[in-house]
């Protein structure tokens, strides 16, 4: 036999090869991807044990170490020293190094962690504790099972008026700065406000000079809080607060026991001001200043951080006409009405109006949009040029409010309508009762309870256009079939049709105001009406 | 006919070659974008309140079976339901979602996909695409085979496996009988809060659009069947996280004929292809055969050429031998009767 068959072995065999390696790529790719764990826990303890980086690449992955974990098994023990099981010392300028100051060599630091985290899993080991690993690769994980999720600790009014109460009025054991330089910052007349007020001046915040970043000898923020707050003070007194989880976890934050009332933190802040560019601005600045009530959102907010992000400067230190780079370019205009910041105006208001008094109305109308006519509402005060001129002729919000009276219906009570009966889609089930006027009073009470809403809403008529939207403000709105007749009109898609138009604005509210949320069978409001009948 | 191995390889290469490009061409088609100014519905679960008046109104104008529980008991939203041949549509609370302080309801029914997957799947060709946005299916060619509700990503196709005789598939025909009318679907006619958008589906992607921008933070702003499975003609949009309320993610954007397309792209190659292999390894064969055959018989020849070449030297020896004797016996024979005539003549003469 002289030829070989066309499909012998041997010409298979490397299309074989083939198949079977792109066979198993594939199965690699699906199966053994990026690693990461099927459950990865969030932690607020997680520390990435880096310190060989700085010697060159790694030959195994880098620990997570829960903190936690290990603080807790060594209080368990009791032993009355928890921070210097693994740290040399824990004074506010210590380095926190694990069981060193200063990084020699590799190898050096490397069995510094070998060493010692062996030998304490080991001890705990064979004192039949639970312990942790002995074996390389349980430390080194190949796999992410652990996700640093830290709670950033708002020392809101509550908790600085607790350590108020733990300080006996001490204000010096925190605001370490010297009272001589304050009077250097301030001049004499605050620091005898200040002493007015029992305290010996108006003590600014802490952020004030610890900044994000350490600068020029003055620790930052993170450094001042875990080397002053828990190294100095509260491992003295409370070592159970050495974990992170006990300031960092947003649930056990939850549990913290508030102060009611706390009284209001002084900084030197006025009660009363009128929001204006920089002085060194106020030329080029168009519209009128905001008159605004500072003491009358700290009662609003929780901290002064609500609005003050940075530090306690004023607004236009950092936010200029134009953006400045100490403001990170966010202009002023940026700064009090980004809809999505939660340190503006404008977007704080727009959160209040998620509530479930506010939703019922403003949930229907469109959101993430200044209002072209509520710029006056605010800025209803004299031009920021004129300010230098104003004095003290202006003490607070009252100065610039209409009087009530200019501010009521301008009908009678009486001709709004009681009862309303919706007949015109009468159909399986009778007409819906509209309870009109008591929708309108149960509405004007609410809103003559809230400081907010009463300053915002300004004339009472504008109650109606909450369900009377896009229409004129008065007594008379139009029809709702005007606007909304069949649905699904080509020539204007996005107006909802009669039917669906009345029931969207009315169970949308009753949903938005958690009343009788849920309640969505039909005979809730109608009457069904028995086959054959044809009108109620 | 003789075809060396190079030549078969050569032919087999062409043909493959032929048969990708085919598959390079079609890729760059690409996608079917849909039925221009066909229609579709637009389910919007912020505005759903789960009243279930759209299977309600589905089931009317389906003509289809009284249900056990009447459409006002919302108890059967206690359990998730599908599709069934007697309920096109059914709506599903999903309780407990993310940032929602209540419950998201969501109707599901067939999506009208662009490129249907039941309709690739369908070997008889049951289910039709029609310009006006429908899919919709044809009872008078269905073998019953139910490869459509395998094929279905959404598990929407359901089988009347109470019919022993004339079982159908049964599943949302986006009223397509009444579009043609000029009316709107049933459920979308009812449904209270207009839910429900019916229109153009460029339409609806617009007013899709509006609401994420009327109210920001209020969506997730992903219109759902605008791109899965190539687009659908019935969108979802929604506030939960789409896992959440049973809005599978894993789907892609391919539609899905596109998968089956590969692999039945290689039928014309494989209808060409199958007769060019075999072909060549039958010729190669027959040339094996061939060469065997006429080595076989060079041998016999040379067996037979060895063979009749010793017999002839036999025959001729024998022959000769035969002739040696014959001469020999004739010899001996005339020798005889000369001897015997010369003794008769010697007695004559005494």
């Amino acid at each position: 036999m002289a030829q070989k068959g066309i499909l012998s072995y041997r010409r298979i065999l490397p299309v074989l090869i083939l198949a079977v390696l792109s066979g198993l790529f594939s199965f690699y790719v699906i199966g053994c991807g990026p690693s990461q764990a099927d459950y990865v826990e969030k932690r607020p303890d997680i520390i990435p044990l880096e310190a060989m980086k700085q010697f060159g690449d790694l030959n195994r992955p880098v620990v997570l170490f829960a903190h936690d974990l290990h603080t807790e098994a060594i209080i368990a023990d009791d032993t009355g020293t928890v921070c210097l099981q693994c740290h040399l010392d824990i004074s506010a300028e210590s380095s926190f190094k694990y069981m060193r100051r200063t990084d020699e060599d590799a190898e050096t630091v490397m069995n510094i962690y070998h060493d010692n985290c062996l030998a304490c899993h080991q001890e705990y080991e064979e004192a039949g504790r639970e312990s942790g690993p002995l074996i390389c690769g349980d430390c080194h994980l190949r796999e992410t099972v652990y996700e640093l999720s830290v709670s950033p600790l708002a020392l809101d009014y509550s908790l600085h008026q607790r350590h108020v109460v733990a300080a006996a009025d001490s204000c010096g054991i925190c605001h370490h700065v010297l009272d001589d330089e304050y009077a250097e910052v301030y001049g004499d007349d605050r620091i005898v406000e200040g002493v007015s007020r029992g305290v010996s001046g108006p003590l600014r915040s802490c952020r004030d000079c610890h900044l994000e970043e350490a600068v020029e000898g003055v620790r930052s923020m993170r450094q001042a809080a875990h080397g002053s707050c828990l190294s100095d003070c509260h491992l003295d007194n409370e070592p159970r607060l050495a974990t992170c989880g006990s300031c960092h976890d947003r649930t056990r934050q939850a549990s913290f026991a508030t102060m009611e009332n706390p009284p209001r933190l002084w900084a030197g802040q006025p009660d009363f001001m009128l929001v204006a560019p920089g002085a060194g601005e106020r030329n080029q600045a168009k519209l009128g200043s905001v008159p605004f009530s500072h003491v009358g959102h700290e009662s609003f907010t929780s901290r002064c951080r609500s609005c003050h992000h940075v530090s306690l400067q004023p607004c236009h230190e950092c936010h200029t006409l134009a953006g400045s780079p100490a403001g990170g370019g966010v202009t002023l205009q940026r700064a009090m009405h980004d809809m999505n910041s939660e340190h503006s105006c404008v977007g704080c208001h727009e959160e209040q109006k998620a509530g479930a008094d506010c939703a019922g109305c403003h949930g229907l109308m469109e959101q993430g949009r200044l209002s072209d006519h509520a710029c006056q509402i605010c800025h209803a005060g004299p031009p920021p040029i004129n300010l230098a001129d104003v004095g003290g002729r202006y003490n607070s919000l009252d100065d610039f409010r209409p009087a009530r009276a200019e501010m009521r219906l301008s009908f009678s009570e009486d001709d709004i309508p009681g009862m309303v009966s919706i007949d015109i889609l009468e159909d399986q089930y009778g007409p819906a009762l509209l309870p009109h006027r008591a929708i309108v009073e149960s509405l004007r009470r609410d809103i003559a309870a809230n400081r907010v809403a009463t300053h915002f809403h300004g004339h009472e008529d504008v109650v109606c256009q909450g369900c009377h939207h896009h229409s004129p403000v008065g007594q008379k709105p139009p029809l709702c079939e005007s606007c909304h007749g069949e649905p699904f009109d080509e020539g204007y898609i996005h107006i909802p049709g009669l039917y669906g138009a009345y029931h969207r604005q009315c169970i949308g509210c009753h949903e938005r105001m958690n009343i009788e949320p849920g309640r969505t069978d039909c005979e809730g409001c109608h009457i069904k009406k028995k086959p054959g009948e044809k009108s109620l | 006919m003789t075809v060396s191995r190079r030549k078969f390889l050569q032919w087999v290469a062409g043909a493959g070659i032929g048969a990708m490009s085919a598959g390079t061409a079609r890729a760059a088609h690409g996608v079917f974008e849909g039925y221009p100014g066909s229609y579709g519905v637009l389910h919007d679960t912020t505005l759903c309140i789960g009243c279930r008046s759209c299977e309600k109104a589905c089931n009317e104008v389906n003509n289809l079976p009284a249900p056990e529980v009447p459409f006002d008991d919302l108890s059967v939203l206690d359990e998730k339901r599908r599709t069934t041949a007697a309920a096109y549509t059914v709506v599903n609370r999903y309780d407990e979602i993310e940032d929602h302080n209540r419950p998201v309801f969501r109707k599901q029914q067939c999506n009208h996909c662009l490129e249907p997957a039941c309709a690739s799947a369908c070997f008889v060709g049951a289910f039709t695409k029609t310009p006006e946005g429908a899919v919709v299916y044809d009872v008078s060619v269905c073998v019953g085979c139910r490869y459509c509700m395998i094929a279905c990503p959404f598990d929407i196709p359901a089988f009347e496996y109470d019919e022993a005789l004339t079982p159908r598939i049964m599943k949302c025909t986006l009223c397509h009988p009444r579009l043609l009318e000029g009316k709107l679907p049933g459920c979308v006619e009812a449904c209270p809060m207009e839910a429900l958008t019916f229109g153009h589906r460029n339409d609806l992607i617009a007013i899709a659009q509006e609401r994420f921008r009327k109210y920001p933070g209020r969506y997730v702003e992903h219109i759902y069947g605008q791109h899965e499975m190539g687009g659908t003609n019935w969108f979802t949009i929604t506030g939960a996280p789409l896992e959440q309320i049973g809005l599978r993610t894993d789907l892609g954007t391919i539609p899905a004929p596109e998968f089956t397309a590969g692999a039945l792209a290689i039928v014309p190659m494989v209808i060409g292809l199958w007769p060019v292999l075999l072909g060549g390894i039958y010729a190669i064969n027959r040339r094996k055969e061939k060469i065997a055959q006429s080595e076989k018989e060079t041998e016999v020849d040379q067996a037979v050429t060895a063979t009749r070449g010793e017999a002839e030297a036999k025959a001729k020896a024998a022959a000769e031998s035969f002739k040696k004797q014959k001469e020999k016996a004739v010899e001996s024979a005339v020798k005889k009767a000369l001897a015997e005539a010369e003794k008769n003549k010697g007695k004559e003469e005494s």
